[in-house]
């Protein structure tokens, strides 16, 4: 079998993301202390993790704060988002991403993908030793590879969809087999998704129940987690402690002798900002108000795009017959109308941090919310949707909705989706919005459920564009509740070639769907957010979007 | 007074069961379908379908119900549905004596420093001491417990630095650090109830001062300090049913302060169930709650039958 080697995939995300404007974009102008990373720092390319920490002088041990997580220890649950920190101090993954959001090999050496697309072959590193005493070998792999792709947790389920078999072709090779390529299949591998546990914790024959069941993780990663110092259970603030793997394969990579991981439950940040200044602390995530007020000057603040505010019209296809209006979002000048009635810039005004919408640039090329104009007069970018509420109406009565008419909406106005400014908007032209209030646990739950065509929305950024096409496109993606691609035909065909593109053709295929989802006025996103990290002095982090949290790798000096 | 025990034991198990089942079906009605809330990052309908397979939401209410109890009354509090799969009972075992060191720590500084304010201000009403209990009854009761809190952070353990801001195990940092790590939150736990304890009791020794039994105790030569035991344990029905009021706040005021000072307790737990939806920790902390509630009052209505025989008959 013809084989090209990993540089070739690396080279397709590459070309992605440089287009995307990940590897070569200014910083926004921002009036904050923080240092406006692009969503993947230009800084960070070639990422050497076997690189040993030989001018290292920051603190001696790594101590995190964050909020809780749903979930420890099982590998199943996904390493990304708030698991990140835990599952890249105690596991090894097959890959990582690095700063440049490009996959690479951690435990796995050498990967090979051939011509099709359809076979990855990759060799196993020698001399992985997990907690147990366990050394890992390819059938080790394929028994972990084996689980995560049946677990039901999350984002593995798609990651893994594509899957045919595993094969562990001799003790230190294995090989993946896919039904349909998947460009961005080592990325999702990369991210969070391929964490290793010892197979010998792994019980096959009873469907993982005692493996998701325990409460102390057996991993071979760079530290081993010290149940005697840490707190018991995830419900609630803890404290976990991680002491040095000495026998780590690659310990000279990471100079901290403990990593220290507090989780409160403070959504408000100030725990955080007095544990960073005494001293507790010396990593948090923050809000911008902490960059504002620090009194630290050897604090370093770092933001990257943290997500979007907006509205998501998800059923343009009447599929809900006992929701108000629901007929007339299948017109697309009506929600067309209804983008052009938000008063976005409004919204950007009103936004506590400056920063906030920011350089256009931060949305991923080809996601979205991408625009490739050049004003977008600080307001989120959807293809230069711009405030008329004038032209808003002319389009209603066009659509024969002179008059306006009635729409239902859920809301939840004492916490994350208080839509009365959409409410008010809308009353301009002749919207009437039935506001439907209620818990924000029902909120989610329905519209998840994809029981609301129209609802407002956190949009969730992604730092690779083809990961956008999966997580808002594909079936049983969470942006896609009422599954566009199953109502749309040209949709379907559009993702489906853009999730099938060569390093040729992926610029074009995924800019042609953007054009074609921007032409459908789906998502009238608003303003995005951006996410802070603060350090204390001596400690630098690299950020990588989809990580409110980084791995352990993105601290220096492993995050070159 | 074994009457007056089983009597008290009996009701202590009737209010728990009553409770235990009340908030069991209380909580399915208002919370419903958590699934959502608790499987967070990309969940898709699979996922969730899945969540609610495994957490036992699919089964009829009735069911649930009975599976619940029956564990409950092995001494099973059950897992908690957010995925961490350590069972409650571990958990609790291990975040509940943070609480209730926290709790006890306040507790003891309540009656240690509110008696002692409290009889100094009793025995010299309207001097200055008892001027200045008076107001700092208004300060402390007008302000906000976690305002309160927010300035001794600031102070003490932000600007000044003599206190830790993060929990120290004991068992990793030694006692010292622990309990220095518990002072603050006790402090703020606590000065609510010592400035109600002292008034109080200053109120109870102001008029037992005045009547006409310590008159005649003093008109037989008796010495002040036998006049003052007498006082004392005449206030102290009176006192006592405020400490066990207190415990009670105490727990509850700990689910804020937990958090402002990362404690790893159940306040916490407890505030993070909540906007999960997470029913069996609710469950759990609730019967534990009641269990230690009903258990002091217990203890309380011990002490006050010794101390006051005619309260056992009641």
């Amino acid at each position: 079998m013809k084989k090209k080697t990993l540089v070739g995939v690396a080279a397709l995300a590459a070309l992605a993301l440089a287009l995307a404007g990940c590897s070569g974009t200014s910083s926004s102008s921002s009036t904050s202390a923080a240092v406006a990373a692009t969503p993947c720092s230009s800084t960070s390319e070639g990422t050497d993790i076997t690189a040993a920490a030989t001018d290292y002088s920051g603190p001696d041990v790594l101590k995190i704060t964050q909020l809780p997580f749903e979930t420890l220890w099982a590998t199943g649950n996904n390493g990304g988002a708030f698991n990140a920190a835990y599952f890249s101090t105690v596991y090894d993954s097959l890959y990582l991403i690095d700063g440049s959001c490009q996959p690479y090999g951690d435990v796995a050496m050498n990967t090979e993908v051939s011509d099709d697309g359809l076979t990855y072959t990759f060799d196993v590193r020698s001399g992985v030793v997990f907690s147990d005493g366990t050394e890992l070998d390819a059938q080790g792999v394929v028994d972990n590879l084996t689980y995560l792709a049946s677990s039901a947790a999350l984002q593995t389920s798609i990651v893994y969809q594509n899957v045919a078999d595993f094969t562990a072709v001799d003790s230190d090779t294995v090989q993946i087999d896919l039904t349909t390529a998947d460009p961005v299949f080592l990325y999702n591998l990369g991210f969070g998704n391929s964490y290793l546990t010892s197979p010998e914790v792994l019980d096959a024959d009873d469907d993982y129940a005692s493996y998701t069941a325990l409460t102390e993780p057996v991993g071979s990663g760079p530290y081993l987690f010290d149940q005697s110092q840490s707190t018991v259970g995830q419900d609630g603030t803890s404290l976990d402690v991680f002491t040095k793997n000495e026998s780590y394969w690659n310990t000279d990579a990471y100079p901290w002798s403990e990593v220290d991981i507090t989780a409160n439950y403070d959504f408000t940040g100030q725990s955080a900002t007095n544990g960073l200044a005494t001293g507790d602390y010396n990593f948090a995530s923050v809000y911008y108000a902490s960059t504002q007020n620090s009194t630290d000057p050897d604090a370093q603040f770092v933001s990257f795009p943290g997500g979007a505010g907006g509205l998501n019209l998800v059923d343009a296809f009447g599929t809900l017959t006992d929701k108000a209006g629901d007929d007339a979002l299948e017109d697309v000048r009506v929600r067309q109308a209804i983008a052009e009635a938000i008063n976005r810039p409004q919204l950007l005004e009103q936004a506590q941090d400056p920063t906030q919408g920011g350089d256009p640039n931060v949305y991923l090329t080809n996601s979205v919310f991408y625009d490739d104009t050049t004003d977008h007069s600080g307001y989120a970018a959807a293809n230069e949707i711009t405030y008329d509420p004038d032209h808003a109406k002319e389009l209603l009565a066009e659509a024969g909705y002179p008059d306006g008419f009635t729409l239902d909406m859920p809301a939840n106005p004492d916490g994350l989706f208080d839509i009365s400014s959409f409410v008010q908007d809308l009353a301009v032209i002749g919207i009437t919005v039935n506001e439907v209030d209620m818990a924000q646990l029902d909120y989610t739950n329905q519209v998840f459920a994809g029981q609301w065509p129209i609802y407002s929305d956190n949009f969730e950024i992604y730092s690779n564009p083809l990961e956008t096409v999966q997580q808002y496109f594909t079936t049983g993606a969470k942006q896609n509740p009422i599954d566009r691609s199953a109502e749309d035909s040209e949709l379907k065909s559009l993702v489906d070639t853009a999730l099938a593109s060569t390093s040729d053709d992926v610029d074009a295929n995924i800019e042609a769907l953007n054009d074609y989802v921007a032409s459908q006025y789906w998502f009238i996103p608003t303003v995005v957010s951006p996410s802070y990290y603060e350090t204390t002095s001596g400690l630098t982090v690299v950020p990588i979007i989809g990580y409110y949290i980084p791995n352990i790798q993105q601290f220096l000096p492993n995050a070159q | 007074m074994v009457m007056f025990v089983v009597r008290r034991l009996i009701s202590g198990a009737v209010l728990m069961l009553v409770v235990s089942v009340g908030t069991f079906f209380l909580a399915h009605l208002a919370i419903g379908d958590p699934t959502a809330a608790l499987v967070s990052g990309a969940s898709n309908q699979a996922t969730l379908e899945a969540k609610r397979e495994q957490i036992g939401l699919d089964r009829p209410l009735l069911e649930q119900f009975w599976d619940w109890f029956s564990e409950l009354l092995q001494g099973n509090l059950g897992v908690s549905w957010s995925g961490s799969p350590t069972p409650l009972n571990d958990e609790l075992a291990g975040r509940f004596p943070v609480t209730l060191a926290m709790v006890v720590y306040g507790m003891v500084l309540m009656i240690v420093v509110g008696a002692v304010f409290g009889i100094l201000a009793g025995i010299r009403p309207g001097g200055w001491w008892d001027r200045a209990i008076t107001w700092l009854s208004v300060i402390f009761f007008s302000l906000p417990g976690f305002l309160i809190s927010i300035v001794l952070i600031y102070v003490f353990i932000v600007e000044l630095r003599w206190f830790p801001l993060q929990y120290q195990m004991p068992q990793a940092k030694g006692i010292g650090a622990w309990i220095a790590s518990l002072t603050m939150p006790a402090i703020s736990l606590a000065l609510g109830g010592i400035v109600m304890l002292a008034a109080q009791l200053r109120n109870a020794i102001v008029t037992a001062n005045n009547s006409d039994w310590v008159r005649t105790l003093r008109s037989r030569g008796l010495k002040n300090a036998s006049i003052a035991l007498h006082l004392l344990r005449n206030a102290a029905p009176a006192a006592l049913t405020i400490v066990a009021l207190m415990f009670v706040s105490l727990l509850s005021g700990s689910v804020i302060l937990e958090t402002m000072f990362t404690l790893p307790g159940i306040g916490a737990m407890t505030q993070l169930a909540s906007s999960q939806g997470n029913i069996p920790v609710i469950l759990a902390l609730t019967v534990l709650s009641v269990l230690f509630v009903v258990i002091v009052n217990f203890l309380l209505d011990l002490l006050l039958g010794w101390i006051n025989p005619k309260a056992r008959v009641k």
